[in-house]
């Protein structure tokens, strides 16, 4: 273990108790001088000191598909969201809708809610359940920020539970000692600005805090002649983070934040008038607004036992797709880690989670039976790392049980295998099941689709079509079992090679099955479909990576996705197809190449280009495009950077989508200046 | 027959010391936490760009700290390493009189030390406030966390620059011109 090249491999990973007991695996070698020095100077930051005797955790080591956004990723990538960072990761699917919505998924299912996805900021739960998916514009944290984004392609349920299905997103923040002093940042763009400014401070050596506020002001997106939509976006939010370390064990987290936003939101329905056949676009004053608070406290009882508690209470509320939608959630978690010997570590947890929600439709769209819900979750995981060769071969089995009010008591178990190779490549395979709950739409909603003319798809007869979808509460939990393995090594040079592949087996996938056809006066049909489970699919895929330096001032980070979702098409007893969802809204083939030059201490130059498949399932093209960066850092404290983004092409269309459709909303060419200060 | 007993026992006694050195100590989660302070120093120092007149030499840059220092041990492992075009050498001092012809200077939680120095090394310090009141470089102790704290106005004035990653990665960077 003292090796320096063994070492090396230990990107650090994973600070949060549950996501290193993922990644598994018992190092209780004590770490050398030697050791350390190995470390780049950022990993070596990350480590928590008292942990260190037992950990760092390694990716290298992970018994899943992993990739990291680090710090310099976010810097050297200019983008200035969320979502726009994760385009670097294989595997994830990316496309802009609107202003205010984001299609953002893992190996498939993509659309506006991707529902297979968990996502967190600093372990408090994002995922809106009632909505099944998460709000992508509403994720305000400043950039400036974010220490590493954490993201598991695959199933993550074991620990997680529930609707980490495909994968997992966890967005960690700079511990409040990283912070200190005053930072200002502020972007100006053709067609986004942002600002943040931030002030960090500490008091004796035990305590640490941060306060921060930011604002995003985005142009709407334009048409395919670039006439703009009139979806402008606006939001701001205010933050604070405090860090209490009395003493070398105990460590506590108290951080909140609060926000709030508007813009427009257009839907789009088809519909039929005393004029004709026409789209009804309904142009919309939306908004959203919400806090959160967390506290944390991690304790290290000794060398080899820890735990961590965490509660949190969060607040979401927000006006779109013609709702009124509240939704307030709290959540308590506990998680002990337990180093049994050299070979063995055991890791359970216990969680609750209780939500409630009023969800009020207005103007027709949609409406509930019952407006107001409030869900419980109860669940308890317990998995287990055994080295069965010292140091070669690891063992990892664990299952998370989990009981919820919305669809009845699941076990979600998994099994991982690591074997490592040679001192520089490691083999790791797993199977694991997951479960993603129902959404409140999706139990008990009716949702009026419109009227589709005749010769409309999907209206092949001669009368018009109204389309409506009943929620039904007998709507059970979508079903996955995911078969997995992954190779990774250290080739000559400081390269980097990761692979993985994967064979997801899904049953129990929502439908919207057809249940009545009636003739209404008019004359029209009217076609009532109702949520059900006889969706089957099938993905496969691959994801790849290939990361290291062609000079010394000149690093390349390469990254391709293959995917293949089948979703067989089934006809219901009518005859008439049974609604599933589009496997052809996720591309076939992603690449991502990045070029990073540092020209000296203070000039950097870089580029990305990104190729995205056409989406088979609709009208999206495929692309290629090009963001290019310059940075200059003309003091100590502070760094102007010039930014291009999409600039092969004037403006592109990347998603369109069925349900709760939006306009054709096309993403332009635009350039920024940056300027950051730190005092 | 009581000379071979305590021949025995000395045996036995410099079997223990070495026990200690060798075996027992790196597996104690002290020695982690000292290995892991002096890799924070060392990318501190590899980070640094030293002028040509800086220091005691061209090819070699020299490590102090007092031998009193519990890090000390840990910071004699990084002998050898290469700084650029530099070897680290490392130097036990009895006093801060002695530090003066160090070329880096590790006072540990003394700040005091500071005021007694020539200008001559490039200070290290764990004091609280130590980059504030005028110190290169103060290590931040933050319960189970350490960072830095840079103060480039100090570290120039000695013909030190750090590099923009060092200063990106610091807790705070200061300038006092």
């Amino acid at each position: 273990m003292s090796s320096p090249q063994r070492a090396r491999r230990q990107l650090v990973f994973g600070a949060t108790l549950l996501l290193a007991s993922m990644l598994g695996g018992v190092t209780a070698h004590a770490q050398t001088v030697e050791d350390y020095t190995a470390l780049p100077l950022e990993e070596l930051l990350t480590i928590e000191v008292t942990s260190v005797a037992k950990k760092p955790q390694a990716i290298s080591e992970a018994a899943a598909a992993v990739s990291v956004v680090t710090r310099e990723d976010i810097r050297r990538s200019g983008a200035q969201t969320i979502p726009e960072l994760l385009r670097m990761v294989p595997g994830v699917e990316v496309a802009q809708l609107d202003t205010h919505a984001t299609a953002l998924s893992v190996r498939g299912f993509n659309t506006r809610f991707a529902n297979t996805l968990l996502v967190m900021v600093d372990g408090r739960s994002v995922y809106v359940s009632p909505l099944s998916g998460v709000l992508w514009d509403q994720q305000l944290v400043p950039i400036e920020s974010i220490e590493r984004i954490e993201v598991v392609r695959g199933p993550g349920a074991t620990l997680w539970g529930s609707n980490a299905v495909n994968g997992v997103i966890n967005i960690v923040t700079k511990h409040s000692v990283d912070t200190l002093g005053t930072e200002l940042s502020a972007y100006l763009g053709s067609t986004e600005r942002r600002a943040m400014v931030r002030q960090g401070g500490r008091v004796g050596d035990t305590v640490s805090y941060r306060l921060y506020a930011t604002g995003r002001q985005a142009d709407g997106l334009v048409d395919e002649n670039g006439d703009p939509y009139n979806d402008d976006w606006r939001g701001a939010q205010i933050g604070f983070r405090l860090d209490i370390e009395p003493n070398k064990n105990d460590a506590f987290t108290l951080q909140g934040d609060a926000q709030i936003g508007d813009y427009r939101s257009t839907l789009v329905s088809p519909t039929v008038t005393p004029a004709g056949a026409s789209l009804l676009t309904a142009n919309d004053d939306s908004g959203f607004a919400g806090f959160n608070l967390l506290g944390r406290w991690s304790r290290q009882v000794s060398d080899t036992l820890d735990w961590t508690a965490q509660a949190y209470f969060d607040h979401v509320s927000f006006r779109d797709l013609q709702s009124d939608v509240t939704r307030n959630q709290i959540d308590t978690d506990f998680g002990l880690r337990w180093q049994q010997s050299d070979r063995q570590e055991l890791v359970v947890g216990l969680a609750y989670r209780v939500a409630w929600d009023k969800f009020l439709g207005r103007g027709g769209f949609i409406s509930f039976t019952n407006p107001t819900e409030t869900d419980h979750w109860l669940s308890g995981f317990v998995q287990d790392d055994l080295w069965l060769v010292p140091d070669r071969l690891r063992l990892s089995l664990g299952t998370k049980l989990e009981h919820n009010s919305i669809s009845g008591f699941s076990a979600q178990p998994s099994a991982r295998m690591f074997m490592r190779l040679s001192e520089k490549a490691s083999l790791w395979a797993a199977a694991s099941r997951a479960v993603r709950t129902p959404a409140r739409f999706e139990t008990s909603a009716t949702i009026k689709l419109g009227t589709v003319p005749p010769g409309v798809e999907p209206n092949s007869g001669s009368w018009p079509l109204s389309l409506s979808i009943i929620g039904s509460d007998s709507m059970a939990a979508e079903q996955l079992w995911a078969y997995e393995a992954g190779f990774r090594a250290d080739l000559a040079g400081g390269w980097t090679f990761d692979i993985a592949g994967y064979y997801n087996d899904y049953d129990k996938l929502r439908s919207y099955t057809p249940a009545s056809l009636t003739p209404q006066p008019g004359p029209s049909l009217a076609l009532q479909y109702v949520t059900a489970n006889d969706g089957k699919g099938r993905g496969m895929g691959a994801e790849l990576s290939l990361a290291g330096p062609l000079a010394d001032w000149w690093q390349i980070r390469f990254a391709y996705s293959l995917l293949d979702l089948d979703i067989p098409e089934q006809l219901s007893r009518y005859g008439v197809p049974i609604e599933l969802q589009n496997p052809g809204l996720s591309p076939h083939n992603q690449l991502s190449l990045r070029s990073e030059w540092t020209l000296g201490q203070n000039v950097e130059f870089d580029a990305w280009l990104r190729y995205v498949d056409k989406l088979p399932g609709g009208p999206v093209d495929d692309y290629v495009d090009l963001d290019l960066r310059a940075g200059w850092r003309f003091a100590s404290w502070g760094e102007v950077t010039l930014h291009g983004q999409n600039l092969l092409s004037r403006r592109r269309l990347e998603f369109t989508q069925p349900f709760f459709p939006t306009p054709k909303n096309h993403v332009e060419r635009s350039i920024a200046l940056g300027l950051h200060l730190r005092f | 027959m009581q000379q071979p007993t305590r021949h025995m026992r000395s045996i036995g006694w410099a079997a223990l010391i070495v026990a200690a050195c060798v075996g027992a100590r790196p597996a104690a989660a002290q020695d982690a936490h000292e290995s892991y302070k002096a890799a924070i120093i060392y990318n501190i120092i590899r980070f640094a760009e030293f002028g040509p007149n800086f220091g005691s030499g061209q090819d070699r840059l020299q490590l102090c700290s007092f031998s009193s220092e519990p890090l000390a041990d840990a910071l004699m492992q990084l002998r050898g390493k290469r700084v650029g075009s530099r070897q680290l050498e490392f130097r036990r001092v009895s006093g801060p009189a002695e530090m003066a012809s160090c070329d880096i200077a590790y006072l540990g939680m003394s700040a005091s030390a500071m005021r007694a120095m020539p200008r001559g090394p490039l200070l290290i310090s764990e004091a609280p406030g130590f980059a504030e009141a005028g110190g290169s470089v103060e290590l931040i102790r933050l319960g189970r966390q350490i960072r830095f704290e840079i103060n480039v106005g100090s570290a120039r004035r000695l013909g030190v620059s750090f590099s923009s990653k060092l200063l990106r990665l610091a807790a705070g960077v200061r300038d006092d011109g």
